[in-house]
């Protein structure tokens, strides 16, 4: 996938994530792994960016002795999928036009 | 490569990144390994899985914004002793001007590239104006004979197929110098990265 198109996407697929319920970074990458290929250092950034834009919290828990950084969306995060679902409406709209133009050819 | 010596190499590497940002950085590194073995993958596969611990480095640094690398990178190590709150007063006269020249030298490349791209555009809507008035005026002196219409009409033509040419000329320019001014901007940061053996 185009990497500026893919890094728009990365953010909302996070938040997705955690819309299901709270979890931790190698879970997040598991869970995306099926469909989206995202790094161990891809990840960090956007966890950082998404939390500095408030629309997931951290907290540590123990686990097995050591701690674990749990993160949860927050009601910005939920919002801000809505928002990206809202737009998405707007992409099917130029694909569309888009591919009429090609289908002409 | 263990998992120590991964976290080892990713601090060293680290280092110009504020304190509490390597120790944000380590730990997260440290709860993927923990997770990763955890669930069944050997250490050595764990740690290899995360890829080139430089090229993790480099993408960090890459990724911090200008200002944390120029604080860190102008910091001392071990923060701000006497003689280096003394030296930094007394030498005030020298790096204070250099900064504020290094400053000033970045703005007026800025300006100037600005300049550049107003004035090139000056010149490309001055040939479109000039090529109009000249058709206007050809028509409306009508009375000093056709032979005067006709060459005034075909001078107009020839400004306004100047402008269409040049327009797309200073296209081409405003894009290659607002280009070279991002790079710019990317090789000036790149002085604050530190790589690892220098």
């Amino acid at each position: 996938m185009n990497a500026q198109l893919k890094k728009g996407l990365l953010d909302v697929c996070v938040l997705s994530v955690l819309r299901r319920g709270e979890s931790y970074g190698y879970k997040i990458l598991k869970d995306l792994s099926p469909y989206v290929d995202l790094s161990e250092s891809t990840l960090y950034p956007i966890l950082r960016r998404l939390e500095a834009v408030k629309c997931l919290d951290v907290h540590s828990v123990e686990h097995e002795g050591r701690l674990r950084k749990m993160y949860t969306i927050t009601e910005t995060g939920r919002q801000q999928i809505l928002d990206f679902l809202k737009d998405w409406k707007e992409v099917e709209t130029i694909y569309q036009y888009i591919k009429e133009g090609i289908d002409g050819d | 490569m263990t998992k120590e010596v991964f976290l080892r190499e990713l601090t060293r590497g680290l280092q110009q990144l504020p304190p509490e940002e390597v120790k944000r950085q380590r730990a997260y590194y440290e709860e993927l390994l923990a997770d990763m073995m955890e669930d069944g993958i050997d250490e050595e596969a764990a740690v290899a899985k995360l890829g080139d611990v430089s090229e993790i480095v480099e993408e960090i640094l890459r990724n911090t914004p200008l200002p944390t690398l120029v604080k860190t990178r102008l910091k001392p190590r071990n923060g701000w002793t006497t003689a280096a709150v003394v030296g930094a007063i007394l030498g005030a006269p020298i790096w204070l001007s250099l900064l504020l020249a290094l400053v000033m030298t970045v703005f007026a490349v800025c300006v100037s590239f600005g300049a550049v791209i107003v004035a090139a555009f000056a010149v490309v809507f001055a040939l479109a104006i000039a090529g109009v008035g000249i058709i206007i005026r050809g028509v409306t002196l009508f009375s000093l004979g056709g032979g005067y219409v006709i060459f005034s009409i075909g001078s107009g033509l020839l400004l306004l197929g100047l402008f269409c040419l040049s327009f797309l000329a200073a296209k081409y320019a405003a894009m290659g110098l607002f280009r070279g001014g991002r790079w710019l901007f990317r090789t000036v940061k790149g002085l604050f990265i530190v790589r690892e053996g220098k």
